[in-house]
């Protein structure tokens, strides 16, 4: 019976260790992190997306080859020569959390105005947008709206267009200029695709396309149309985009981007750009790193949380020769905080 | 206490004089110097731009230095943790053998220590023993990859410190084990165990529904209930030198529950010591 006290407190302490370690278990889900999907590759979403818009075939080969190439006709209508096309999923991205912020900058005046250019009462205008599409090219500027177009009137939108005609399934609208706007030509094909440029010849060049069934050359690969933003920044865009201390080092560096978004949850930029000089990419490189860092660093000191994690997994890679690629991100509650305003 | 802590002093003394101890201090030194002198890291405005380990490029993204320094810290926590472990578990495994051997322990008895007092001044001067070797091993590759990196952090430490409760657990079993076995080797295998078991304890949850349900799911959570989470503190080392999120109120209660192990096992080896007659 010696030291009994002994094996009592052993029972004791480990039992009540054994307790409070069970309380403690959580296995390998304590152990698991947020990480970010930034949109570097297309997914198998992405893919099956790209394969279903796909619908648009060359007219010399559908009947004849039953594996010809298909196309998606909002990518045909964007110019081929285009420095900036840019793709925005809007029926997605209005959905998602920056998508309403965006939405609180409309004014209830423009809204009302693009509400009554809708024939179904029954529909809203924005359940009609699938896709905006933005492109700049030597020859001038092009947008293009893909969905369920055919239930927008374009003339309660310009009731003075003047309409005509045009190719197999398209109606071409001309709205003289006056003093407050420039010309505008609307080209609208098959219901689905409203093609919108002060440049008439750009409209019409895009209808031709879309008619023949598309070609080839494309403003960018098809294969390049994951995220909920893509396309390709020209380097006059590029440089407008960048932050005001590395303007001068993009415009002697950077020829043009990839980019895509992912606006889902959080705002996930990856942007790959490509430069003629490799150690100027580097460079490039180095210091697009560095503003990251200081992002960081400047979010760290005001207590940004949120910001701080998401910056940790931000990082710039330099790939191949000449190419290097940024990935960030930004918290949506950041994106939108200077939007809140508008809906006020 | 006085006497307590004489006892782990007079350990700590026998500890300086061992192969095994200068031979883990001649290699952390070692160590340090070489990757002092072989790694040379670019930092720009707090990004780290570059990487040359021993005059190689080290290809990695150009970001933050302090995010790009959280998988190296997480990894070096990891060696730290597990290498700090197991090292104490083998170098410190005779100190027990060694008490209780014969013409010793005698003349220890004779002293005015009391077996409880000699028992944990042991205990406490191996615990010292691991503690001081944490902090100079963990302490000296982080001030060496923040003076590299500019990011100065003190978690790595913490981290290993970490380590060091983990040890002080699984070392109560292995001097409790020397009071039944007077032997290293089965001081060194009780250790062991501890350590392979303390890592399976830690993935108990993720583990149990590989077993059927029923009584051999029910044996392996009632086997590993008992047993030190040495897994999940690892996990958490490493969280914490990373600077990821750790959940406190979690791992302040797995430690508890490893200190209560130890000292439990502690107990037990007290209980077999008081039975003794030497």
């Amino acid at each position: 019976m010696r030291g009994i006290y002994w094996l009592v407190a052993a029972g004791t302490l480990i039992g009540g260790g054994g307790w409070l370690m069970t309380q403690g278990d959580a296995g390998a889900a304590a152990h698991e992190r947020d990480e970010l999907a930034f949109p570097t590759h297309q997914r198998a979403n992405d893919l099956e997306r790209e394969t279903v818009r796909r619908t648009l075939a060359p007219l010399d080969t559908a009947a004849a080859a039953k594996d010809a190439v298909t196309h998606d006709p909002l990518l045909v209508a964007l110019p081929p020569d285009a420095d900036t096309a840019l793709v925005f999923e809007a029926g997605t991205i209005l959905r998602a959390p920056v998508g309403q912020a965006m939405l609180a900058c409309v004014s209830a005046e423009d809204r009302a105005h693009m509400e009554r250019s809708v024939i179904d009462p029954s529909k809203s205008w924005l359940d009609l947008a699938d896709r905006v599409a933005f492109a700049s090219s030597p020859a001038g500027e092009l947008v293009a709206v893909q969905g369920k177009l055919d239930a927008i009137d374009i003339t309660k939108l310009a009731p003075d267009a003047v309409v005509h005609t045009y190719g197999t399934s398209a109606k071409v609208y001309d709205v003289a200029a006056d003093d407050a706007r420039p010309e505008l030509h609307v080209g609208v094909w098959s219901g689905s695709l409203v093609l919108t440029s002060h440049t008439r010849g750009l409209v019409l060049a895009a209808l031709d396309r879309l008619d023949s069934g598309g070609s080839a050359k494309l403003a960018f690969d098809e294969r390049e149309a994951y995220g909920e933003i893509y396309g390709v920044i020209g380097q006059a865009d590029l440089e407008r985009l960048a932050p005001p201390e590395l303007r001068e080092r993009v415009h002697d560096v950077a020829a043009h981007a990839e980019v895509h978004v992912d606006a889902i949850e959080e705002v996930l930029l990856v942007m790959d750009v490509e430069g003629s000089d490799a150690k100027q990419v580097e460079d490039l490189g180095k210091s697009l790193g560095a503003a990251l860092a200081v992002g960081r660093l400047e979010a760290k000191r005001e207590g940004e949380d949120a910001l701080v994690r998401l910056m940790d997994q931000s990082r710039v890679r330099l790939y191949g020769d000449r190419r290097l690629r940024a990935e960030v991100a930004v918290p949506t509650d950041i994106m939108t905080r200077s939007m809140r305003g508008c809906g006020k | 206490m006085r006497v307590t802590l004489a006892v782990a002093r007079d350990l700590l003394v026998e500890a300086l004089q061992r192969r095994w101890i200068l031979a883990l201090w001649l290699a952390i030194t070692a160590a340090v110097i070489v990757l002092a002198m072989a790694l040379r890291m670019e930092v720009v405005d707090g990004a780290l731009a570059a990487t040359r380990l021993f005059g190689h490029a080290v290809r990695h993204d150009i970001r933050s230095a302090e995010g790009a320094m959280q998988p190296v810290f997480q990894a070096v926590a990891y060696v730290i943790f597990y290498g700090g472990v197991f090292f104490g578990v083998l170098a410190c495994a005779d100190f027990g053998a060694e008490l209780f051997s014969p013409g010793r322990i005698e003349h220890l008895l004779a002293l005015p220590i009391r077996r409880w007092q000699l028992l944990l001044g042991t205990y406490i001067g191996v615990i010292t023993l691991s503690v001081v070797g944490a902090l100079y091993g963990a302490g000296a590759f982080t001030v060496l990859l923040s003076v590299k990196s500019g990011v100065w952090t003190v978690r790595p430490i913490v981290a290993a410190l970490l380590a060091s409760v983990t040890f002080s657990a699984i070392y109560g079993a292995m001097l409790a084990s020397a009071l039944f076995v007077r032997s290293a080797a089965v001081a060194a295998a009780v250790g062991g165990m501890l350590l392979v078991l303390g890592i399976i304890a830690g993935y108990r949850d993720d583990l149990a529904p590989l077993f059927n349900a029923g009584i051999s799911r029910a044996t392996f959570l009632a086997a590993t209930a008992l047993l030190p989470r040495v897994s999940q503190i690892a996990n958490a080392a490493a969280d914490l030198a990373s600077s990821h999120a750790v959940d406190f109120p979690r791992l302040a209660r797995s430690l508890f529950g490893l200190e209560a192990f130890g000292l439990g096992s502690l107990a037990v080896g007290m209980w077999q010591f008081e039975r003794k007659d030497f």
